[in-house]
């Protein structure tokens, strides 16, 4: 048996219909718990329909007879003013036709506000009984309450929503809202705007006792702000909703109460703590801030508590903050100095000041290792000074990618310094062009056999290493030149340690630098490689051409062709006659070159040649010692194959070789017993005689007697710096023809301008030094000067 | 000239009868053509008067397209015949055989323009009945028009040009302005049919049930289906009068859509010059109405159903068509001396213009009266009769059945003809506001020469063509004007009128213009066609 | 999904599945407020007849995806009845009318946007006396309103 349906109010009636409706909503509104039943829900839906949808069924039974002059007017109830209306403002031409709206709703429309209102001037009543949490409770109760009804409400009033509110909202009107956005506009209106600032009083309290580390009920906070943020209404679009009033009744309140309650806070704490403790209570609340916007604030809010817990907490103490770095620096706390880098990195420009600071310490770091070096006297190890200046690089790059996650401006700071401190230390102060020759040395000292870094990947490292360091290097041109040097004398000798590495060194090389540096390094790894074919081709054809009588007595040689403008070698300072069996030896390779290339012409670097020569004759010798010499050492020996004593004339005649070469050599040969010296104890000079030891004692078999000699090595070094002045000068005047060959006309400054930017990859030009080839290339007639300061190139 | 006697006597009887007719005026004489047209059936008048016309400078007003498509107007005013009529459609193909019916023939000819033809049935309608107008009168507007003298200016035996506010009358037995008369429908019933027999139950009108809304729900459906038919609503009763008046709602989502509304005008070319679509990479075209934004309606307008009524806007529901008369002498016989009898050659041709949503459009000029080609005018039927044109026999013999695009099925073989010379093209108004620089590159010099966009004006109508062959593009230059004012209409069509600005041909490999002369040529006048675009 | 049983205003209960009747809004929302109590739900605006007509449509549709937004783009093509409707929709006026204030009242707006095409497919194309005589309407005005209405909207027929 269902229950009996209500009897719905005449529709026509409006009296009827809305004290029904009201006893509907006042059910829904107060005993919603109770349950409301179909037949209720049915009925009141149904009245409201019925009302809207009623006067023009009432109207056809009268309407007819009425209008039929055609120009009466029919005038119902609330009709008569609003058509008076409509005439007035047809006559004013005041509103537009569109706002005659002829769907039925307004009085119940209205009728339902006038009832909301007076609901909720009950609550405001019942509010003033609570006070703090208790009112926050109550807010919260009959929020939940009144929305919940709100949408039954709206449900209820649905046909109101679909026709005469839509209408009404389409053509325009405010202040008209959907019945559930109607609720909520007078909710604001009528009770919100009265309670709102006791209810965030007792909200910034609880918010308070929370950061004071008591226990709060968050929930509630959390519901104040939904309901807050829900009375957010766009005054233009009733569908979308903004943050408006949740921004002005409760973010800006909190804002200023958390920036009361911090600055109190830092205030204090910094007084009575270390400034490192305080960097650790700042983070701790940065973090608990940002974890209170999650727990029950709106996200909206992040970004200006963050901004304001930043200004009070950081901002403020900033300079405190800062002059704790260098003590930080001092002693390395590596995890106080990121957790700096992590507070003044989030305000603005708050590290700038820091990267100065850190710049000028890594230098002052950089320089004092080079002191150090230095003060172990003039002749330390290059790998003494290179390992300096890594040690030092290694420690603060650590840094700046521990502590300040590696941020890009840090890594400018310690580049800076670190190219200071590589360029002009204690040790180049004579001359910047010690740092890269230190390095090449380095360089050297590992790709040659014998170093002490066996391991392949060990030794990789270390490039790498040379190449941080490279990085910083200025006169990179110097580098080249010793580079090359040295390079030149590994390839000659066979002395690298291996194929490999030197390959390695040089892509990295052409990595950093380009293609042109590494240009000659690569041309000459390359006639090494045709040297090798030309051997064996030369071999072949020996094997060929000679008999066993022909080959016992050759000399087992081998021949490395190196093209004069790749290689840094010089021909041989002093002049040397052959012994007899090399130049045969030598003749026979050459007549072969020249009949593979006509035309060209080989010089001989006796200075660079080396060999073995046996010796049969020491008598207590089970097998023949052999002697690794030069070839000028060869000579020298091979002289007493035909005699047993020789004087230093008769050397010197037979060898052709200058003193300077000559003695050394023959000390050499006095210092292993080689040879002995007549009398005793004498020097190479005019006057001594020098004869065989039979006697000759060595532990070793092979005895190595090619040494090199000390002022040699001095005197290439020198060597090496004066070229290096002369290809800069070559460097900066061929830039500055290369600048006016296309640019034909320029002023000088310009010009000087651009040849320093052409040049600085490869070392920092001096102004003076370009000056004076701009000089020198038009007393050569390359360019001239025109007038006011203009230089032209002359073609 | 072969009829001309017959023109000759025609001509004679016809003076008789004015004469006799429009005794307070002087009867005019046989010396001098009487240049004023309102005694003389127009057609006829301006028929035999349009070479001197022609030649001494523009016409006289009153012969002009434009008051045509008021006649024709007029005519078609009566709604118990004419709301789905297109006066495209052949309803008799007998011959006429009565005065009646040679009248009525006449008119239609007249309407569509082709005043030769015309000329020839009011010739023959007189001679076989010397009161065929009255007689056409009374059968067509004696019911909707009180007085006999309401279609003014197509009544030829008018004693008197009716004045300009013919309908003044019924005006004055309304007190109020319209505005306030359907204001004051607000809220009225809609009235239940009375019984037929009295004394029995009136037969059901369900309709009289539905509240507003859903009244308007269904004026909306209406509106959006056709603007005519919605019009037509607001004759139904007052309370659809009103609706039809106050439901703005309707009439901004018809100005928003592209069927009939503004969403469908192009303000840069929307397709190339064969109608095949440009696809740009934007994909967003101006449009003035957009959806989805609040719309302000456009100053000094105060209403949407003006938006749409005064927006420059293209109709797609119908053809434009540009009726040229010209005369050129025939043969003189050399024993008449009195000029009027001179023999005339009256030639008649037509320019018609189909406007698509999707910016293409056709183009044709012809001979061919509008009665048989207009219905058929289309690009496809354009393709078909390309197509079929030399070979047409032969299709229809191989490939029996299949039709391309199915176009050419029941298109007869005058349309096709007239189709096979027809072009295709494309069109665009000038924007409203300056619009950011999206010029499609292949557009050529877009207003002819010696022209900048800046002299153009919302109200122009930008249109390339293909031309006589593929090196050339036609560009024709045309405004939107409504018709001027007529007395009978407050409140009649605008925008309806297409009036030449230029029309040149380009020559893409030259670079050069050439230019049309438009001595001859008037202005476009729409006209419904029915099933287009609805 | 359980059953749910509708009460005709003239007492006659019919039963649903829960789908059809949600195509109904305002039984969707009642039932989302209340629950599903068991009890009958009374449509005391919708008599036996139509109350079956529109479950019938309720029933063929109750697959349908819910309707996207309520702007008419979806619907603008206004000619568009599927078949089934157009079937459905064939019946006399005043069933027509019924049904079209039953889905005003019960909120389903797809079957009143149906039956408000219904209607405007009947209209279109027709002169207003012959708009008349298809809904038995009387024509209200006098000559000189009429004409007077006449030339004011004259425009519109865009001739």
């Amino acid at each position: 048996m269902p229950p009996v349906m209500p009897q719905t109010p005449h529709k026509d009636d409006l009296v009827e219909t809305w004290s029904f409706l009201e006893d509907g909503i006042n059910s829904v509104m107060h005993k919603l718990e109770e349950g409301v039943d179909m037949k209720h829900y049915m009925a009141l839906y149904t009245a409201v329909h019925n009302f809207c949808t009623s006067q023009k069924a009432v109207a056809s039974n009268q309407g007819l007879q009425a209008h039929r002059g055609g120009s009466l007017l029919r005038r119902t109830r609330s009709q008569t003013a609003l058509s008076q209306e409509i005439y007035r403002a047809q006559h004013q031409k005041l509103i537009p036709l569109g706002l005659l709206a002829h769907l039925l709703g307004e009085e119940l429309y209205k009728l339902l506000g006038e009832y909301l209102s007076r609901h909720l001037h009950e609550v405001h009543q019942k509010s003033l009984a609570h006070a703090e949490e208790a009112l926050l409770t109550f807010y919260i109760r009959e929020w939940s309450r009144y929305t919940t009804a709100a949408k039954y409400v709206n449900h209820l009033f649905s046909y109101l929503n679909r026709h005469w509110v839509k209408r009404e909202i389409d053509e325009g009107k405010k202040n008209v809202y959907d019945v559930y956005t109607l609720h909520l506009v007078k909710w604001k209106d009528d009770f919100f705007e009265n309670v709102h600032t006791k209810v965030m009083e007792a909200v910034l309290n609880l918010v308070e006792k929370q950061r004071n580390g008591e226990t709060i009920e968050q929930s509630q906070i959390k519901s104040i702000v939904d309901s807050f943020v829900s009375l957010g209404l766009d005054e233009n679009d009733s569908k979308k909703s903004t943050l408006e009033v949740y921004r002005h009744y409760f973010q800006v309140p909190f804002i200023e109460a958390t920036r009361r309650y911090y600055e109190n806070e830092s205030r204090q704490f910094v007084a009575e703590n270390s400034v490192v403790e305080y960097m650790k209570k700042a983070e701790t609340r940065l973090e608990e801030e940002k974890a209170r916007v999650g727990l029950y604030l709106h996200s909206d809010a992040t970004k200006n508590l963050t901004e304001t817990c930043l200004d009070v907490l950081v901002t403020a103490h900033s300079t405190l903050l800062r002059d704790e770095f260098q003590i930080l620096l001092d002693n390395e706390r590596q995890e106080d100095l990121a957790r700096m880098y992590r507070l003044l990195s989030r305000i603005k420009e708050g590290l700038d000041p820091l990267r100065s600071t850190f710049e000028s310490h890594v230098r002052k770091a950089g320089l004092a290792a080079i002191e150090k070096v230095s003060s172990e006297g003039e002749n330390f190890e290059p790998k003494l000074y290179v390992d300096a200046l890594l040690q030092v690089h290694t420690r603060y790059q650590n840094l700046v990618n521990e502590a300040f996650n590696g941020e890009s401006e840090f890594v400018r700071s310690l580049d800076n310094a670190c190219r200071e401190f590589v360029n002009r230390n204690n040790i180049c102060k004579t001359a910047t062009t010690k740092s890269p020759e230190l390095l090449a040395k380095y360089t050297d000292s590992l790709l040659k056999k014998g170093s002490k870094a066996a391991e392949e990947s060990e030794l990789e490292e270390m490039l790498v290493q040379i190449m941080t360091v490279f990085k910083y290097i200025e006169d990179k041109d110097v580098f080249q030149k010793f580079y090359s040097k040295m390079l030149a004398k590994r390839l000659v000798h066979v002395s690298s340690v291996s194929d490999d590495a030197e390959a390695s060194m040089i892509s990295k090389l052409k990595e950093a630098c380009g293609f042109e540096y590494t240009n000659k390094l690569q041309r000459m790894f390359q006639d090494i490689q045709i040297s090798k074919d030309l051997n064996t081709s030369y071999k072949d054809l020996q094997d060929k051409v000679l008999d066993d009588d022909d080959r016992k007595r050759m000399v087992d040689a081998h021949f490395q062709v190196l093209g004069t403008g790749f290689w840094p070698l010089n021909p041989p300072n002093t002049a040397f006659s052959a012994p007899p069996e090399i130049v045969k030896t030598a003749e026979r390779f050459q007549k072969f070159y020249f009949d593979k290339h006509n035309g060209r012409k080989l010089t001989w670097l006796w200075q660079l040649c080396k060999g073995e020569v046996k010796a049969n004759y020491i008598k207590n010798a089970k097998v023949p010692f052999t002697f690794q010499v030069s070839t000028f050492q060869m000579g020298i020996l091979l002289l007493f194959n035909e005699t047993d004593t020789l004087s230093y004339s008769d050397i010197q005649k037979a060898t052709s070789l200058a003193p300077e070469v000559l003695d050394p050599n023959l000390a050499i040969f006095l210092k292993a017993k080689v040879l002995v010296a007549s009398p005793e104890g004498a020097k190479p000079e005019t006057g001594t005689t020098f004869s065989l030891n039979y006697n000759f004692k060595n532990k070793k078999i092979k005895v190595n007697l090619n040494i090199q000699i000390k002022s040699e090595a001095k005197v290439e070094s020198d060597d090496t710096h004066k070229t290096i002045e002369e290809d800069r000068k070559l460097l900066l005047q061929s830039a500055i023809v290369r600048i006016m060959k296309s640019r034909k006309k320029m002023k000088h400054v310009q010009l000087v301008q651009e040849v320093i930017h052409q040049v600085k990859s490869r070392f920092p030009p001096k102004i003076a030094d370009i000056k004076k080839n701009i000089e020198a290339l038009m007393e050569k007639d390359y360019i001239e000067r025109l007038d006011g300061d203009e230089i032209s190139y002359i073609a | 000239m072969a009829d001309n006697p017959e023109l000759e006597s025609f001509r004679r009887q016809w003076r008789e009868e004015v004469a006799g007719r429009s005794k307070p005026r002087n009867a005019p004489h046989y010396v001098a053509p009487d240049p004023q047209p309102a005694r003389f059936p127009p057609t006829q008048h301006e028929a035999s008067h349009r070479k001197d016309l022609e030649e001494e400078g523009p016409p006289p007003a009153s012969f002009d397209p434009e008051e045509l498509a008021q006649q024709v107007g007029q005519l078609s005013v009566e709604p118990e015949r004419q709301h789905e009529e297109d006066g495209f459609t052949r309803t008799d193909h007998h011959e006429p055989s009565s005065a009646l019916e040679h009248f009525e023939r006449a008119v239609e000819k007249e309407a569509a323009g082709n005043l030769g033809d015309s000329l020839q049935h009011y010739r023959k309608a007189y001679r076989l009945d010397a009161s065929v107008d009255k007689t056409y009168r009374n059968k067509h507007f004696a019911h909707v028009w009180k007085r006999p003298a309401q279609p003014a200016q197509s009544a030829p035996t008018d004693p008197k040009p009716v004045p300009a506010t013919a309908p003044v009358s019924t005006e004055d037995a309304v007190h109020i302005p319209t505005s306030e008369l359907i204001a004051s429908f607000a809220q009225l019933p809609i009235p239940p049919a009375e019984p037929l027999v009295e004394n029995t139950p009136p037969p059901p009108c369900p309709i009289s049930n539905l509240p507003s809304e859903v009244i308007v729900e269904i004026l909306r459906y209406v509106g959006l289906q056709d603007p005519a038919t919605f019009g037509r609503m607001s004759l139904v009763c007052k309370r659809m009068a009103y609706h039809f008046s106050h439901e703005q709602h309707i009439w901004r989502r018809i100005c928003q859509n592209p069927e009939f509304g503004f969403a469908g005008m192009h303000y840069t070319f929307a397709c190339d010059i064969h109608g095949y679509p440009i696809y740009t990479l934007d994909g967003t075209r101006y449009t003035p109405f957009p959806k989805g934004v609040s719309l302000e309606i456009p100053k000094p307008l105060t209403s949407w159903t003006q938006v749409f009524q005064s927006y420059p806007r293209i109709r797609f529901t119908g053809i434009y068509i540009s009726t040229v008369n010209y005369t050129r002498p025939g043969a003189q016989s050399t024993h008449q001396t009195v000029s009027w009898n001179s023999p005339i050659h009256i030639v008649t041709y037509y320019r018609y213009l189909r406007f698509y949503p999707d910016g293409s459009l056709v183009s044709l000029l012809s001979t061919t009266e509008p009665v048989d080609v207009v219905p058929h005018i289309s690009k496809e039927n354009l393709m078909a009769a390309r197509s079929t044109y030399p070979k047409q026999h032969h299709r229809r013999l191989s490939d029996q059945g299949q039709t391309l695009s199915g176009a050419t099925d029941h298109v007869p073989q005058v349309a096709l003809n007239a189709l096979k010379h027809g072009h295709r093209g494309r069109w665009r108004l000038t924007p409203p506001v300056p619009l950011p620089e999206n010029t499609p590159e292949d557009q050529i010099a877009a207003t002819g020469p010696n022209q900048t966009e800046e002299s153009l004006d919302p109200r122009d109508l930008v249109i390339e063509t293909e031309g006589v062959s593929s090196k050339y593009v036609h560009l024709m230059h045309l405004a939107l004007r409504s018709p001027s004012a007529s007395k009978s209409q407050v409140n009649q069509s605008k925008n309806t009128k297409l009036v030449w600005r230029g029309f040149w041909s380009y020559n893409k490999l030259t670079d050069d213009w050439g230019e049309f002369g438009l001595r001859n040529d008037r202005a476009f006048v729409f006209r419904r066609v029915r099933g287009w675009g609805i | 999904m359980a059953n749910i049983t509708l009460t005709s205003s003239d007492g006659v209960d019919v039963t649903v599945e829960r789908t059809v009747a949600d195509r109904s809004v305002l039984i969707k929302n009642m039932l989302e407020d209340l629950g599903e109590t068991g009890e009958s739900i009374p449509i005391p605006n919708v008599n036996e007849a139509v109350l079956k007509k529109v479950i019938e449509w309720c029933d063929h549709h109750k697959n349908d995806p819910p309707s996207a937004g309520d702007d008419d783009d979806n619907r603008r093509k206004t000619t568009d009845i599927d078949e089934w409707d157009q079937k459905f929709m064939q019946v006399d006026q005043e069933m027509l009318f019924e049904v079209i204030l039953a889905a005003n009242y019960l909120d389903i707006k797809a079957l009143l946007d149906v039956g408000c095409k219904t209607v405007a497919n009947m209209i279109k194309g027709k002169s207003p006396e012959e708009i008349r005589k298809t809904f038995n309407i009387q024509n209200d005005f006098t000559p000189e309103e009429e004409d007077q209405i006449r030339r004011e909207n004259e425009w519109a027929e865009d001739r």
